[in-house]
């Protein structure tokens, strides 16, 4: 059940309807069923493990919140993470170790069948995984209280908007809302349908006719492109997945805030960061904060000097890029993006302040230079990311550099991104300066339906015939 | 009213708007479309063809297809041909709808000869590639332009497979700017960005080369499904309508799966070969697809010759044409 198919909306339809008629207990009862009958959509099957992910964090929370003895707190959040990693190891990473063991043995000699699986990874287990974890984790240190109540927890687990692809939501932002009765103000209304119709526009839109470019160009045999080509490709694919990514969260958030819920803003114009700690404070950021809360902090962070600082960022993104699959290309994607943190790291202080995001009217007439910069080296790690292996990616790489013959589809893929690309960026650029992503929501009502209007033409005209799923569900 | 009542007052106000601006879109293109487009001009005069064919001497003859077939057929090249073979020259008229194929068809003659009751004698179906299966269908063009709410029963249980397909065909129905969007991008793109037909179809085939064959088919991609081709076999049949498959010529050439000459044989229609003409050249089919002035001629010729005899020796056409002559 896909936020871009007929069938999901007259499922949140329903949904709405019934949410309205129904007081707070019944909503969260209603809203579980809802959320298990979204998941159970793609495979039943895979409901058991969320239902044991459920249980099993369910029980060890309360069991940490109840020991005083540090040992077996630390034990039983141990179980915790072992048990969680160890799901999302077997579904997601154990075909990918098994076959490059085998490799390995047989580039020295030995001759090794490693047992592989046909294992279907099952959608959304990352993110619900990073979910559950991030709950004991709070609950250990003592920043978030056990839930008492088994239904509250297991709809934090579930909620539907948030399940298969994020935000990853921390128990302390969303249980509240939970167990608290919630409210739909007339702002949350308007709100929530700006955000859907965003999240459609540059899902459907946007990244679905990119899609087109992109797979085409990257299904190519990388030799017969040419420099041209390669750069569209890349930069296709940076507007794709940002459209579907940021899309997909938009939508998400929409439709809980039709529902009285706020989520996390993942996504808060990534492309006109200046640096890259400011592109991960902007892009993917309940992941980003993630790994900031409880991997790099925990490795020491920035507290340890400059050589250990540098180590701590190389392996929170490369271990953040292996938790977007398990391939050669997340992980050279995040190392590059490591190297790029650190490398800006070394650069701090001179160009831009040390500390946080700096706000969109900072760094001067800077920004630019900075913002398209970094861009291109984001889109180079786009490369590594999308690229059907490490070769592709190098040869495409090398004719970026050295190729420079142009082409009818070069020339048409760099006006379809044009065409589609300049719009929502002008835009987003507009919402960047004002640093508020729902500014539109709150303009006269002539303006935002002229807006709504735009958006629905090209959803209705410009839809693609081939459907594209969120490429954040395979993760 | 509180800030909330007038909130809400004006989101709604917003969202009225919007449905007014886009309906108002919708009317639009609805009006401008039959001088903007000439396929759709076409396909609006579908039961105006039908019903003045309907008055014509018999054979009535249609010829039903897609561009392949509005290009490669010339009714003067036919008449001449029936006359000099001495067979009956009828009325011939062709629905040739652009983009088309089989579902398209099958809806095509249904709504406009079967259903009004203005059956011709013979129906000559072109096609090539894979055309008569039923792999292709377009819902919400269907919804737009070739099927109304009278076919939903049977569209709905026969054709359209799960939810989204129904309501592809429902927007379709009830609105244009989404049931011709695939017309409206291949306009708009070839008017705006710069090489877009030949990228789009570059993009394709790499899509083409690279997919997997699918769940249906074997390997080599031979296993078809033809049901609205053996449905409209047995309609046009059952209605007396002489049927009559002609496998059209294309400079790629492609091979007639076995299944469709089965098929054809089974419900005793016929199957003309007519992919490779000795007479034709690449030359003649200037975009490198439809035949060119010249090829039609050949073509038509050929297929008239064909048919001549079949026109010829049925006995309901013999006194007919006498009387007509």
């Amino acid at each position: 059940m896909l936020f871009n198919s007929y069938i999901f909306w007259a499922f949140f339809a329903l949904v709405l309807l019934l949410y309205r008629w129904l007081p707070h207990r019944g909503q969260n009862w209603m809203l579980l069923v809802a959320s298990y009958i979204f998941y159970g959509a793609w495979d039943w099957r895979f409901l058991s493990l969320v239902l044991f992910s459920t249980c099993m964090d369910y029980l060890l929370a309360i069991q940490i919140g109840k020991q005083r003895d540090a040992r077996l707190r630390k034990l039983l959040l141990g179980i915790s993470c072992c048990t969680s990693l160890g799901l999302l190891g077997f579904f997601k990473y154990f075909n990918f170790f098994a076959h490059e063991l085998t490799d390995l043995l047989a580039a020295i000699g030995l001759e090794f069948m490693g047992p592989t699986m046909d294992i279907v990874l099952p959608v959304g287990i990352s993110f619900y995984t990073f979910q559950t974890m991030s709950y004991t984790i709070d609950v250990y240190r003592g920043r978030a209280q056990p839930v008492t109540n088994p239904l509250d927890f297991a709809l934090y687990v579930a909620f539907f908007p948030q399940l298969v692809a994020g935000p990853i939501e921390r128990s302390t932002a969303l249980i509240p809302q939970i167990t608290s009765p919630r409210t739909v103000r007339a702002s949350d209304f308007s709100e929530g349908l700006w955000l859907i119709l965003w999240g459609l526009f540059k899902k459907v839109v946007i990244a679905d006719n990119m899609a087109t470019i992109v797979n085409g160009l990257f299904n190519e045999d990388p030799h017969v492109l040419t420099g041209p080509e390669c750069w569209v490709a890349v930069y296709a694919f940076a507007l794709q997945i940002y459209g579907d990514f940021s899309g997909y969260s938009a939508i998400a958030r929409g439709v809980a805030r039709w529902m009285g819920f706020h989520l996390t803003s993942n996504f808060l114009f990534p492309y006109f960061s200046a640096t890259p700690s400011e592109f991960w404070s902007r892009w993917h950021i309940s992941l980003s904060s993630w790994l900031r809360d409880y991997l790099y902090i925990p490795l020491g962070g920035n507290r340890s000097g400059a050589l250990k600082t540098c180590r701590n960022l190389l392996l929170t993104m490369l271990l953040g890029g292996l938790w977007h699959g398990a391939a050669w290309g997340f992980l050279a994607w995040g190392l590059v993006h490591g190297l790029l943190l650190v490398g800006y790291r070394l650069g701090e202080g001179r160009l831009w302040s040390r500390h946080g995001t700096p706000a969109a009217s900072s760094l001067g007439l800077w920004r630019l230079p900075l913002a398209l910069i970094l861009f291109h080296l984001v889109c180079v790690s786009w490369l590594f990311f999308r690229a059907h292996g490490i070769g592709q990616a190098g040869t495409m790489l090398v004719k970026m550099f050295t190729d420079f013959q142009g082409s009818t589809l070069a020339l048409f893929g760099i006006s379809s991104i044009v065409f589609f690309g300049l719009p929502i960026m002008l835009l987003e650029f507009w919402l960047f300066l004002r640093n508020d992503d729902l500014l539109p929501a709150r303009q006269h009502w002539t303006l935002r339906s002229l807006v709504y209007s735009h958006f629905a033409f090209m959803l209705l005209t410009f839809a693609p015939s081939q459907h594209h799923e969120f490429i954040y569900f395979q993760f | 009213m509180n800030s909330s009542t007038s909130s809400f007052n004006s989101e709604g106000k917003a969202v009225l708007l919007t449905l007014l601006i886009l309906s108002m879109g919708d009317l639009a293109l609805r009006w401008a479309e039959v001088n903007l487009s000439i396929d759709v001009r076409h396909i609006r005069s579908f039961p105006e063809i039908t019903r003045k064919l309907s008055h014509e001497p018999a054979p009535r003859v249609v010829f039903l297809g897609n561009s392949l077939t509005r290009h490669g057929v010339d009714p003067s090249v036919w008449a001449s041909v029936m006359k000099e073979l001495k067979a009956p020259a009828g009325s011939v008229a062709k629905l040739v709808p652009d983009d088309t194929t089989m579902p398209d068809w099958y809806y095509v003659a249904l709504n406009s000869f079967i259903r009004p009751g203005n059956r011709p004698d013979v129906v000559i179906l072109g096609f090539t590639l894979n055309q008569l299966t039923d792999e292709r269908i377009e819902a919400g063009r269907l919804g737009a332009y070739f099927c109304d709410l009278g076919n939903v029963s049977e569209l709905f249980a026969k054709d359209l497979e799960g939810f989204a397909p129904k309501v592809d065909f429902l927007m379709g129905r009830l609105c244009r700017l989404y049931g011709v969007r695939e017309q409206i991008q291949a306009r708009f793109g070839d008017k705006i960005i710069p090489g877009y037909q030949a990228s789009v179809r570059h993009l394709n085939e790499i899509r083409r080369r690279e997919s997997p064959p699918k769940k249906h088919q074997t390997a080599g991609g031979k296993v078809h499904s033809y049901q609205l081709l053996d449905r409209a076999l047995a309609l046009w049949r059952a209605q007396g309508i002489e049927v009559v498959l002609v496998a059209m010529p294309i400079p790629s050439g492609y091979e007639i799966d076995q299944a469709v000459v089965l098929k054809a044989q089974s419900v005793g229609a016929r199957l003309i070969d007519a992919r490779e003409l000795p007479a034709l050249t690449r030359e003649d089919f200037p975009d490198g697809y439809h035949m060119g002035p010249k090829a039609a001629k050949i073509y038509t010729r050929f297929v008239a010759e064909r048919m001549a005899e079949t026109l010829r020796e049925n006995a309901r056409w013999v006194g007919v044409t006498a009387s007509a002559n």
